[in-house]
């Protein structure tokens, strides 16, 4: 996968880059700020562009903002975002259309390689990858009448799984069932909540953040 | 907080108005128990009728016009009136006070009947009769009292028996003196009584007319210190007394009222009225700069705070974890050739340590400021704090745009705060978060449905009271009679608060 990687800070950058290489992926550009991210991206046509919130000059939320122009402007590059912080806000911007090809991950998650080469490989490929933390914090909000509490715990869970974008198979593989029992409990979660299923993952994301953000 | 919004005049105001209240109840009970039974309770009642009224009507006239001496010679009226009535004490030396004060409440009168409604003096003639009655009635009237045994005096059956001011038992040389500062003192009250008469036929119409309801009050004045002179003090003592009491306590009591009415119709001139304006500038300017110096205090302490609890925290939380890593690490590099498995164990435990590390970092760090608050706004941070918040938070927002960077700030930690105090002290199921704009202020509500009684002098509280203050905005919590808290904060969008000219 060729992947473009846009971060001010040159240690976390290097290390990135190293990690994209030892998973096999092509890092095609580095860039350190966001119209610099923006030159490259145009220039290359990565298929995923790893993209820090806070870069100079500002250091507020131009990551933010070239993500979102990259999305509109070439649809077909994914986009990994990752923020020192998680607000669910830039996580409903982001997503606020559509979440094909697109992450949205605490920095911290980078040095848990596994998960991020899998975020990356999602992203890369047209899924999404939400990080945990802020489904958490999505489907912890305190609520009255909380209509999760009809799920049973292992519902809960799959629900979780779902928001992060992924797959009947990955969620399969991590709770150690087969996919067969996910696809049911998928089945009872959209039933007890009144969602229309979906067939593809990154869909399913939206369905489901949408019902939790109400 | 509330009490911050009085003047240094107004609160002396008020403890002398406690003062006040104290002392005639104090009275009352005196006079009411004494077993002298020349002391009825009617009549100790009209005397705390009359004090009382003195002093509330002199209080309003002493804070409505600072600079004008109506309202202390008033209020010192009132309280020579209570000073008089231990003269029914059965408490020998309340008793003896009592008689040696016995003028003072006419003193004060005369003074306020003369300087009325200026409160200045015009004329040597007015300072001749002031200085008169003060030197009578206050200082020669008493003075018999060290002469007078009212054991030996056989008219002084409704008496206590004893006065321990006494110092030489000479009734004939009271009798004396008493009779002759009679035979003074009234020519100088028909002189004094004539002397206001021309003065008001001279003044102005307007004067005039601002005098009117203090004729009534004159009147009265004269009529009590003559009774008094002739009744209590003169030789007849006892045949009169009674009725001669009561009528001119009525009367006495609707004085103040009259000199109030008085007072207040009275125009300032100009130049008086730019000296109130004035003063009352100036003492609202102290009570301001006061109120500012102490926020000012608190703001600094209240940074002091936050900094050394941030040091604990990094001292405690980081910067331990980040130790223990190094040690860990460490002893893992040492394992690495002997038993790497026990190596890779070691190395998953640090990481998992290091990612609790930058989880407390992290969430420091939106403590002190989190970074949505600016680079989204304070609806989208309200919005992420009651994400967080473990009981359901609805919020009411009607902002368009971005407000100025300190106010945003201040209204933030206003929502959090108060959101923090519901969850940990209210015990309450929900709350609401009201954001609007209304008529170039930010108007924040923050309300629960719990138990109520938060202490708005609570350091938290208080530091929000005090960065609300620094832009000129209010905080105010109220417990509404329904349950519940209702935190407020009002502040104000202009150029000193960074909005846009």
């Amino acid at each position: 996968m060729r992947v473009l990687v846009a971060e001010d800070s040159v240690l976390l950058r290097e290390g990135v880059v190293r990690l994209l290489q030892e998973a096999g992926h092509e890092v095609v550009g580095q860039a350190g700020d966001a119209d610099d991210l923006m030159r490259k991206a145009r220039a290359h046509k990565p298929d995923l562009a790893i993209v820090d919130v806070r870069m100079p000059p500002t250091q507020t939320d131009e990551g933010l903002r070239a993500a979102k122009e990259i999305r509109s402007e070439l649809p077909e590059i994914g986009v990994l975002v990752l923020s020192g912080y998680v607000e669910p806000t830039y996580a409903q911007e982001l997503l606020a259309e559509n979440a094909e090809g697109l992450g949205y991950l605490l920095k911290d998650r980078v040095a848990d390689v596994d998960t991020f080469a899998d975020a990356v490989q999602r992203v890369g490929t047209g899924g999404s990858a939400l990080d945990p933390e802020v489904v958490s914090l999505l489907m912890g909000r305190a609520r009255e009448d909380d209509p999760l509490e009809d799920l049973t715990p292992r519902e809960r869970e799959v629900l979780g799984l779902m928001a992060e974008g992924r797959s009947n198979g990955a969620i399969a593989e991590q709770l150690v069932v087969s996919e067969r029992a996910v696809e049911k409990h998928v089945t009872s979660i959209f039933g007890k909540l009144g969602l229309t299923a979906s067939g593809e993952d990154h869909r399913r994301v939206l369905a489901v953040l949408r019902f939790l953000e109400a | 907080m509330r009490l911050g919004a009085l003047t240094p005049l107004q609160r002396a105001l008020i403890a002398i108005a406690l003062l006040g209240a104290l002392l005639g109840i104090m009275v009352f009970v005196i006079a009411a128990t004494s077993e002298v039974p020349a002391a009825p309770l009617l009549e100790a009642f009209l005397t705390l009728l009359v004090g009382w009224s003195f002093i509330g009507t002199g209080l309003f006239a002493w804070d409505r016009r600072p600079t004008n001496l109506i309202g202390q010679l008033m209020v010192c009226v009132g309280f020579a009136v209570f000073v008089a009535e231990l003269t029914v004490s059965d408490i020998p030396l309340a008793a003896a006070v009592g008689f040696a004060c016995n003028s003072l409440a006419v003193v004060f009168l005369i003074h306020l009947l003369i300087v009325f409604p200026s409160g200045r003096t015009r004329s040597r003639v007015d300072r001749f009769f002031i200085g008169y009655a003060y030197i009578a009635g206050g200082l020669i009237a008493g003075l018999p009292i060290l002469f007078y045994n009212p054991a030996t005096d056989p008219e002084c059956t409704n008496c206590v028996t004893s006065n321990p001011l006494l110092i030489h038992d000479s009734l004939d040389f009271v009798n004396a003196w008493l009779n002759g500062l009679s035979a003074i003192s009234i020519p100088v009250l028909i002189a004094l009584f004539v002397h206001l008469v021309r003065r008001t036929r001279t003044a102005d119409p307007a004067e005039r007319r601002s005098q009117e309801p203090v004729w009534w009050a004159g009147g009265a004045t004269v009529f009590l210190f003559a009774a008094t002179l002739l009744t209590n003090l003169g030789p007849e003592r006892g045949t009169y007394d009674d009725v001669v009491w009561y009528i001119a306590n009525f009367v006495i009591a609707t004085v103040p009222f009259a000199f109030l009415f008085g007072l207040l119709r009275t125009r300032l001139s100009e130049a008086d009225l730019v000296a109130e304006e004035n003063v009352r500038l100036d003492a609202e300017l102290q009570a301001r700069l006061d109120d500012l110096r102490e926020s000012r205090a608190r703001i600094v302490q209240a940074g002091d705070a936050a900094r050394r609890k941030l040091e604990r925290d990094l001292h405690d939380g980081a910067q331990q974890r980040l130790v223990g890593l190094a040690l860990d690490l460490r002893l893992a590099r040492e394992k690495l050739d002997q038993d790497p498995r026990a190596a890779a164990a070691m190395l998953d435990e640090a990481s998992a340590e290091l990612s609790r590390a930058t989880d407390e970092l992290r969430e420091l760090a939106r403590g002190i400021h989190p970074a949505v608050l600016s680079d989204r706004g304070l609806e989208a941070a309200v919005e992420s704090l009651a994400q967080r918040a473990p009981l359901p938070v609805e919020i009411d927002a009607s902002l368009e745009g971005r407000l100025p960077g300190p106010v945003e700030s201040a209204a933030y930690f206003v929502v959090s705060e108060a959101l923090t105090n519901v969850v940990r002290h209210s015990g309450a199921d929900r709350a609401e978060v009201g954001i609007r704009r209304d008529n170039g202020r930010l108007q924040v509500e923050v309300r629960d449905d719990g138990s109520g009684g938060a202490d708005p002098a609570g350091s938290g509280l208080r530091g929000l009271a005090d960065r609300v203050a620094a832009l000129d905005g209010r905080l105010r919590v109220d417990d509404p009679a329904g349950g519940g808290t209702i935190v407020t904060a009002d502040i104000p969008l202009d150029e000193g608060n960074g909005a846009p000219a």
